[in-house]
């Protein structure tokens, strides 16, 4: 399983409206609108190609999304037991 | 890396002209994706502005009221030097040598350029 | 309790983007950048160029130089550029890199290893210490070249060869500032810092196109113009320049006949009431240069100072000498700036010390907004040079050679004995290649510059040159210098090294190592301790690994003094964008104003009420000096009637190593020039752009006419870069005889269409 983060960026006033709308994309959590039209989102994926592709469907499917920039990546595949909290 | 050459995919699957965000030697990359400009044969021992002053004076005035002419950023910065390279319409890879913090993501807006939205002479916004 | 693999990377991945948000939008870029950023590093650097010292970030791909972006977290430059730095990262990989050692062999330069070239250069220098003894070699060095490679030049000639020639191109530039300084307040480099501008309602420029020489400091003043609609620039200078389009008064000068000026301006200071008395009381000397003299004595030496003698020395109106005086009286802060109009004079300490009475008459020192504010023309001539003991008569630290006491402590950090460091200066820059020319010197090591452009009157130099073996450590290819070298030994350029830089303000700033050096080319520091090493000087030098070592132990050269750098380790310096010393300790933020309240060696028991103490004079006040106003040493005649002066443009640095190898930068001024005024030319039967004649008593010169209202009436003004049109075999080199700084800024000429 791959966790990222990144700052999405919206047109001037659209951060709100936009962050409604993600929070309908699944393995996708929007963890609030910062400075104006930053949106901090963190993502789940099994391959790295999903993360890829859900830059491109962001840019792609939603209005008022300027920019997607990854802000962090890593992979919990090397742990050896996973503890459930 | 896989995931590198995925994006790398996108990026010129999407034909992005967007040539990087500072003064870098990826400029002749992608210049093969536009049109090869080519100044004009003229005297070449002497300076843009020794002709431009005459023959362009909108566009001289323009520049020499502006920050940029204020300064000394010559033409050059974003025509190249006119004989080994030229470009008309001024290329806007260098700006963010100095403003990295206005870069904007062109895909997703309806201007493609710098230059858009600001006059490359007069450097004014929206004119 | 436990908390899951997923849990912790998502908090970390939250924290990561939460942290990025908190950053200037420098992350702001497109994915496309972002995706082309993952394989891009930038290493925080500073220009290679002019003393401003902007930070730059050098961009890495592939260990290639990828680009260039102005530092935005730098206080200096706040991410600005000028265009001479905007192309440093293509200069880096610029054709006429040097990349292996060449040798000469039956009168050619050839490729050599760097087994033979060293052997060559050791066994020679050897061969002739031995002979003649140290005396006969030397070192010039640069104001270009690294702190910690200009230290370790003058450990091996000062400490261990045991010679004083060991000097460096700030003699042609600074020397006199430095002269300056150390006469009015005891110690070198300026009181204040750049922090000083934006509190500052009254420039005056002297001396100085600080539009092309150090444009990111204009652009500071144009902002502050703008930001205090009531600020006003006065300029004294002989050109209009770019620098007029934010000049308010403009004292457009005979060149070399000033110093009158700064008399009479200081003259109806007094008359005016816009001194400072109490601050003259408790913190100002006087003296005539060579006896102190009384405040009194000092007025009446002002007398024969009217705005009219002045003005008529000057060729200039007198009441724009009471003008700018008044406008500099009224004001409550103050900052003069200068540059080589003023230090490449034979009388450029006496004008450095004329402009400090002015700011010491009103006490307009080591306060918001007021200072004497000397611009260093190169990036590392004040950190490297002025500071390292780069020049033939002084130490690191501040110290000199003519002192017991300092050459006992820097003996034992050299850890050489105190007898191996001469206590007589050696010889200065111009006298050095004059006993090269005699024969006396035989050996020299040149380190990152071009003498046999940069030289006045070269046609004096050149041959002696040619016969000195010749070592030059440069890292282009051709240079006039290197190209009549014996040995050429390639070296590692900007952004191929790690090393400090110390700028105009007192800043000292890190220099990342970003890029491998290229071809064969190494570290100069690297040479310089495999030449002490093969010269059997090895156990002084082997200790040093790299340059942190080097900058460690120069650190310990400083502790205690006025220059203080022991809080600047190489760990501090990474982090943060430099520190203004004196900076003691790791916790020290770095100092402002000096000689008051927030240096730390400000003494306040000595001090008791007084503002400023000048620690680093024996009764703690600063010198004002009653100079004579002496006029230029060739001033024009009936035979030669035109006044030369030379200086630089702005796209051009020095020589045009690495300026001349972008077709950008060459396009602005693509051929030699000399700007003629055109009332000058009309006289003259000469056309813009006809090739003119210039001859001086030392030389003739071929180049084409720019006519421009620049210049005075009578003056020509001959940039120096172009290596195919050495401007410097028609100046003098008559030097100033406390600086023996040449006076590169006036000259008499002829001048006729060719």
């Amino acid at each position: 399983m791959i966790i990222a983060s990144m700052i999405v960026t919206t047109q001037k006033g659209m951060a709100e409206e936009v962050a409604l709308q993600l929070k309908r994309v699944p393995n996708l959590t929007t963890h609030g609108v910062y400075k104006g039209d930053n949106i901090i989102v963190v993502m789940e994926a099994e391959k790295e190609e999903e993360l890829v592709n859900m830059s491109r469907y962001l840019m792609n499917e939603f209005e008022g999304i300027l920019g997607t920039y990854p802000t962090f990546m890593a992979s919990e595949d090397e742990v050896d037991e996973i503890e459930e909290k | 890396m896989k995931r590198k050459f995925y994006l790398i995919l996108i990026i010129l699957s999407f034909g992005i002209l967007s040539a990087g965000f500072i003064n870098n030697t990826q400029s002749e990359n992608q210049n093969s994706l536009l049109l090869k400009d080519k100044h004009p044969k003229v005297d070449w021992t002497i300076g843009c502005t020794e002709c431009h002053e005459e023959i362009t004076p909108k566009v001289f005035k323009d520049w020499n009221m502006s920050k940029h002419g204020q300064v000394g950023f010559g033409c050059f910065i974003c025509h190249g030097d006119g004989q080994e390279e030229f470009n008309a319409k001024g290329k806007d890879n260098g700006c963010l040598g100095c403003h990295s913090a206005m870069e904007v993501n062109f895909k997703k807006t309806k201007v493609k350029s710098c230059f858009d939205c600001h006059n490359g002479h007069t450097l004014k916004f929206h004119n | 309790m436990s908390i899951s693999r997923r849990n912790f990377l998502k908090a970390s991945a939250l924290t990561a983007a939460a942290a990025a948000i908190g950053v200037e939008p420098l992350h702001k870029s497109s994915v496309l950048a972002a995706a082309v950023q993952e394989s891009v590093v930038w290493y925080k650097s500073v220009c290679r160029f002019c003393g401003v010292g902007c930070g730059v970030m050098l961009g890495v791909k592939d260990g290639k130089p990828f680009g260039i972006k102005g530092d935005k977290e730098c206080p200096v430059n706040k991410g600005l550029l000028c265009v001479k730095g905007f192309y440093l990262h293509r200069m880096i990989t610029a054709k006429n890199r040097l990349l292996h050692p060449l040798v000469r062999k039956n009168g050619k330069l050839e490729k050599a290893s760097w087994d033979e070239a060293m052997d060559l250069v050791a066994s020679r220098f050897k061969e002739i210490l031995e002979k003649d003894g140290p005396n006969a070699l030397a070192y010039y060095g640069s104001g270009q070249a690294q702190t910690e490679e200009t230290y370790l030049a003058q450990r091996l000639f000062k400490g261990y060869i045991g010679t004083n020639n060991a000097d460096g191109n700030p003699r042609l530039c600074m020397a006199s500032a430095v002269g300056g300084y150390t006469t009015s307040f005891g110690a070198d480099e300026p009181i204040g810092t750049y922090k000083d501008i934006e509190h500052c309602n009254l420039f005056l420029i002297i001396g100085s196109n600080t539009a092309e020489a150090h444009p990111v400091i204009f652009d500071l003043l144009v902002q502050r113009k703008k930001d205090s609609p009531s600020c006003k620039i006065i300029f004294i200078d002989p050109r209009k320049t770019p620098t007029n389009r934010i000049v308010d008064l403009h004292l457009q000068v005979k060149p070399g006949y000033d110093l009158a000026i700064m008399h009479a301006i200081a003259r109806q200071l007094i008359k005016d009431g816009y001194t400072d008395e109490q601050f003259i009381k408790d913190s100002v000397n006087f003296s005539n240069g060579k006896d102190p003299i009384t405040y009194d004595d000092y007025k009446a030496f002002l007398e024969k100072y009217t705005p009219e003698y002045a003005a008529e020395q000057a060729d200039i109106n007198p009441a724009d000498i009471v003008k700018a005086a008044r406008m500099f009286g009224e004001s409550p802060t103050a900052m003069t700036m200068w540059c080589m109009g003023v230090n490449q004079r034979v009388a450029g300490v006496f004008l450095n010390n004329l402009i400090h009475n002015i700011h010491l008459l009103t006490g307009k020192l080591g306060k918001p907004g007021c200072d004497s504010f000397s611009l260093t023309g190169q990036p590392n001539a004040c950190g490297g040079v002025r500071e390292a003991g780069g020049l033939c008569h002084i130490l690191p630290g501040h110290r000199l050679v003519a002192n017991e006491q300092h050459r006992k402590v820097v003996a034992e950090i050299w850890k050489t004995s105190p007898d191996k460091i001469q206590p007589t200066p050696g010889k200065h820059t111009v006298a050095m290649f004059g006993a090269a020319a005699k024969g006396e010197i035989k050996g020299m090591y040149i380190l990152c510059t071009n003498p046999a452009q940069s030289l006045p009157n070269l046609n004096k130099y050149i041959p002696g040159m040619k016969d000195t073996f010749l070592v030059v450590a440069e890292s282009f290819y051709p240079t006039e210098t290197s190209k009549i070298a014996d040995v050429v030994l390639p070296v590692a350029f900007w952004g191929e090294k790690e090393g400090v830089y110390g700028c105009t303000e007192r800043r000292s700033q890190h220099l990342a190592k970003a890029l491998n050096p290229s071809g064969e080319s190494r570290w100069d520091g690297d040479v310089i301790v495999d030449l002490a090493k093969r010269m059997g000087y090895g156990k002084g030098f082997e200790h040093f690994k790299g340059p942190e070592d080097v900058w460690s132990e120069y650190q310990k050269t400083t502790a205690g003094t006025d220059m203080d750098l022991s809080g600047a380790t190489y760990d501090r310096l990474k982090k943060v964008r430099g520190l203004t010393w004196p900076v003691p300790d790791t916790s020290h933020p770095g100092t402002w104003h000096r000689f008051t309240e927030g240096d730390p060696y400000f003494p306040k028991d000595k001090a008791g009420n007084r503002r400023m103490y000048f620690y680093a004079k024996p009764d703690g006040k600063a010198v004002i000096f009653a100079r004579p106003d002496k006029g230029p040493e060739e001033p024009v005649s009936a035979e030669y009637p035109v006044v030369l002066t030379t200086g630089r443009i702005l796209e051009q640095w020095h020589t045009m190593t690495m300026t001349g190898q972008i077709p950008e930068l060459v396009r602005a001024n693509p051929v030699p020039y000399a700007e003629l005024n055109p009332d000058d030319a009309k006289l003259w039967g000469i056309k813009n752009r006809d090739k003119v004649k210039i001859t001086t008593r030392r030389g003739l010169l071929t180049v084409e006419a720019k006519v421009i209202d620049r210049t005075r009436k009578g003056t020509i003004f001959i940039p120096w870069h172009w290596p195919e049109s050495l401007t410097n075999i028609l100046t003098i080199d008559a030097v100033d005889p406390g600086s023996f700084e040449p006076e590169y800024k006036v000259a008499a000429c002829q001048v006729a269409k060719a």
